[in-house]
């Protein structure tokens, strides 16, 4: 016993060593340097240019007036409060603790002498210095915008370091849950088991709810009503000047308090779930290959077109994932809502209302918007690549060129991203009235282009700097937001300059087919250089 | 001490001043040979082990590996039917079956990765469930896709391992270089294990595994399969030399020319289920018409096929 108690300050030191060797490993790779390069600097440059034309202060005075006047105090406690409560489902029904581990772990930490919650301390202390570094750059980065919205300051360095540790504090909750399950489901096998979860709900909602969150215990003893605070106080919404620098060392203290209580509970159940998880994933794949080969009948298609066939592979791969069902659900749906809001405009859904003053300068607001959202919208197509797994090898050695392999992903990512954004736009158009800049909705069009064939791109570039294509090296994956924005923002720069004048209806397409091609060709040739 | 004379000459730079250190040995001189600190510490270790001899000789438990009424289910499937096995000290078993007979299956609940549905292990004396930490310690298992953390040197991985399982200093330090010259891992100690190739990641996996002190319960999952033919030569004698020494092992294949020539003795499954067990004689003897352990293997799965 006492021997591998010693073990434990030894598990964190290596785990910081494989954390600092990552990190050398990067400065050493020129290409993986590059990249973080323009990543990085890439977002600092755009923030300081949409910083330089979009003042952002004027908005905060009536966007917080606007709240203030129209969502009270105790729905913002509920709403924040429900995060908990997701958390704790989330971690029910998902891998809680076991997260942490990885496939090495199954052969070298889980048979070797050492305690579950050893392995779990170490590797949550290595996940959370990871983050508070990448949250630091990030902030850093996107420093000239939070200059320019007068949002630099020790408030919202609070704010954010309190988010983070309520966020770990309902990961810890979710944790709970999870060996709760796996400690539930050992005496009591059948699926009333799950009960369980309502009086948890309860017990986790009931601090936050509008009945108990004026309660000044609960208004200030519980994580999520505290966070809650802070981010009022902080951006002066409802603000009553309450200490918030005392609220985040209670924070602190809840967060400290859920991450020994984990640790303790840690068993051999977290080997457990993470097998179990491990093996779903290749469950779920062998059995939608397998009715693959069942039921398309490649021999007889039609189309004689390797295009085609890549198309028809994806789409019916696809296809038999749940998730991507419920996705053209939510398309059907999704859309249908749109057209009713837009046609019917109901009195319970009422657009935010514009005063008409800050027209102009929302509609840069507006652009922007458009672009992020499209930016969210276009993750598949990153995942055209990564998610061939292994099999991208296959794809690489069959007799097709790479041309039609890429133009094939590209087509289908695309005709996937502009079903699934349909929805959103037609959300932001009946929601956002900014009198005269409807129109700009189309500008979604050529981003979406764009940004796909950007995500082909970075996503064929995976394999060329890893032989693991599945897991896209960090500074890769973030450069396709980056490469993504700095286009958005070059498009609403032009907009804003040549808006009113016929040009840009030549150049904006020029300028779309430019980057396609730019990107696709690029894409091509990664292809060609797999390491 | 011969032996030791020569692992201390192959030894680097690094790793004499590490072992110096380990053995308090001063390296306080500016110009010294390097035939004179080699001898220096040959002396030290003479006197470590003069301390050190009081010690009990590590044995293990009798048998060192039981597993009574295995059964493991993953669902409605069932991987393992009530499997009875032991393995001894200086016995190597082979484990063998066709794909998804379940070996895999059986090495995973023995090293405490997953549970049994129902039925026991037992490792060294220790319950796999109720005293794993002390159970596992003995337990060197080789899984069969081998992967390690690819952001760790070979070296790093080595004297991580040495820790993990209360190697003492010297000891690990003699050890680590022993293996590493043998699985000829010098070129890559200071390389990232995600760089290495399948047949280098396995010998370090295995150097991992033996530089912890011996006797060994060893569990392989097709270790033979990821080697060229000369990491596989050299494994195979190395696992009869442990075999000599003290140590169980237990070899999961369907390889069956390496199966014959290393095992002791064989325990046949098919479809979770023991369909035959014994020696080559044993087996031959209950299957009368068989020569050979494919014959034999053929025959308990399935028949031999016409051809
Ligand atoms: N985690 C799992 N979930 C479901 N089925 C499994 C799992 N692991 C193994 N199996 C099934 O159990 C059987 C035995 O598998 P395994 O032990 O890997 O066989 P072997 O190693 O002898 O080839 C196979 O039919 C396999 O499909
Ligand atoms: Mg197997």
């Amino acid at each position: 016993m006492h021997m591998s108690d010693i073990k434990t300050p030894f598990l964190v030191r290596m785990e910081l060593r494989m954390m600092f060797n990552q990190f050398i490993r990067t400065l050493r790779a020129p290409s993986m340097l590059v990249f973080y390069g323009i990543t990085l600097g890439g977002s600092f440059i755009v923030a300081s240019v949409v910083s330089s034309f979009l003042d952002l202060a004027p908005y905060f005075s009536p966007m917080i007036q606007y709240i203030e006047d129209n969502i009270e105090k105790s729905a913002i406690f509920s709403v924040v409060g429900l995060l908990t409560v997701a958390s704790a489902l989330g971690g029910y029904f998902g891998l809680g603790p076991s997260q942490v581990l990885e496939s090495s772990d199954e052969h070298i930490m889980m048979t070797a002498p050492v305690r579950p919650h050893q392995l779990f301390l170490a590797r949550y202390l290595r996940r959370i210095v990871r983050k508070m570094m990448y949250i630091i750059i990030g902030v850093i980065v996107i420093s000239p915008l939070l200059q320019s919205a007068h949002l630099f300051a020790l408030s919202l360095m609070i704010t954010i370091v309190a988010l983070i540790f309520f966020l770990e504090f309902n990961y810890f909750v979710g944790g709970f849950c999870s060996i709760l399950r796996t400690k539930v489901h050992a005496v009591w096998k059948s699926r009333a088991a799950h009960l369980i979860l309502l009086p948890i709900a309860a017990v986790l909602y009931v601090p936050a709810m509008p009945e108990y969150s004026s309660n000044p215990i609960f208004q200030f003893g519980y994580p999520s009503n505290m966070v809650s605070i802070i981010i009022m106080e902080s951006f002066g919404v409802h603000s009553i000047g309450a200490p918030i620098a005392a609220l985040l060392v209670v924070i602190f203290i809840a967060f400290f308090i859920g991450f020994l209580a984990l640790t303790i509970v840690v068993d051999y159940d977290i080997y457990e779930v993470f097998a179990k998880g491990r093996n779903e994933e290749v469950e779920a794949t062998g059995g939608i290959s397998q009715r693959i080969r069942g039921q398309v009948d490649f021999s007889k298609t039609r189309f004689k077109d390797p295009m085609m066939w890549i198309i028809l592979k994806d789409f019916w791969s696809k296809m038999r994932t749940p998730v991507q069902f419920w996705k053209y659900v939510y398309v059907v749906f999704g859309v249908a809502f749109g057209i009713y809001l837009l046609l019917v405009q109901p009195l319970w859904m009422t657009p935010i209302p514009i005063p008409s003053e800050f027209a102009a300068s929302l509609t840069q607001a507006f652009m922007l918007v458009i672009v992020l959202f499209t930016q969210m919208t276009v993750l598949p197509s990153l995942l055209a690549f990564v998610d061939e797994k292994d099999n991208i090898y296959l794809l690489r050695s069959s007799p097709f060129r790479s041309r039609d392999i890429i133009l094939a992903k590209y087509l289908f990512a695309v005709v996937e991203v502009s079903l699934t954004s349909l929805p959103l736009f037609l959300l932001i158009l009946y929601f956002m009235r900014i009198p005269g800049a409807a129109y700009l909705i189309f500008l979604a069009a050529p981003m979406l282009l764009v940004f796909s064939a950007t995500g082909i791109m970075v996503g064929a570039y995976v394999p060329v700097f890893t032989n693991d294509p599945k897991n896209p090296p960090v500074p890769l994956a973030f450069s396709f937001p980056t490469i993504n924005l700095a286009i958005g923002g070059l498009m609403v720069w032009l907009i804003l300059l040549y808006g009113k004048s016929l040009e840009i209806i030549v150049f904006l397409p020029l300028l779309t087919v430019f980057f396609v091609i730019l990107f696709l060709a690029l894409s091509t040739r990664a292809m060609e250089s797999f390491k | 001490m011969q032996d030791e004379l020569e692992l201390i000459h192959q030894m680097t730079g690094p790793e004499l001043i590490r072992l110096a250190e380990a053995l308090g040995v001063p390296l306080t001189y500016r110009h010294v040979s390097r035939a004179k600190i080699e001898n220096d510490l040959v002396q030290a270790l003479k006197l470590h082990w003069q301390t050190e001899k009081g010690k009990p000789v590590q044995k293990l438990d009798i048998p060192a590996l039981k597993i009574s009424n295995l059964h493991k289910e993953f669902g409605s499937k069932v991987a393992v039917a009530n499997l009875d096995l032991e393995v001894h000290p200086g016995e190597i078993v082979g484990l063998v079956g066709p794909n998804g007979a379940g070996k895999s299956t059986t090495l995973r609940v023995l090293t405490g990765i997953i549970k049994p549905t129902n039925g026991q292990v037992t490792v060294n004396g220790y319950d796999i469930r109720k005293e794993p930490v002390e159970a596992k310690r003995r337990i060197g298992y080789i899984p069969e896709r081998p992967t390690c953390y690819p952001s760790l040197r070979v070296i790093e991985y080595l004297t991580f391992v040495a820790r993990i399982y209360d190697v003492p200093r010297i000891n690990a330090l003699l050890r680590i270089r022993e293996f590493v010259s043998r699985f000829q891992l010098d070129e890559f100690l200071n390389s990232y294990i995600g760089t290495l190739s399948k047949g280098n990641l396995q010998r370090t996996l295995l150097a991992g595994i033996f530089v912890r002190e011996p006797p060994f319960i060893l569990a392989l999952d097709e270790p033979i399969y990821g080697l060229d033919p000369r990491g596989a030569w050299s494994l195979k004698s190395l696992l009869r030399e442990l075999r000599d020494d003290g140590s169980a092992i237990l070899i999961s294949t369907h390889i069956l020319e390496v199966a014959e020539a290393l095992c002791d003795r064989f325990v046949i499954m098919n479809h979770g289920k023991v369909v035959g067990t014994g020696t080559i004689e044993q087996l031959r003897e209950s299957n009368p018409g068989a020569t050979s352990l494919e014959e034999i293997f053929l025959m308990l799965t399935g028949g031999i096929p016409e051809v």
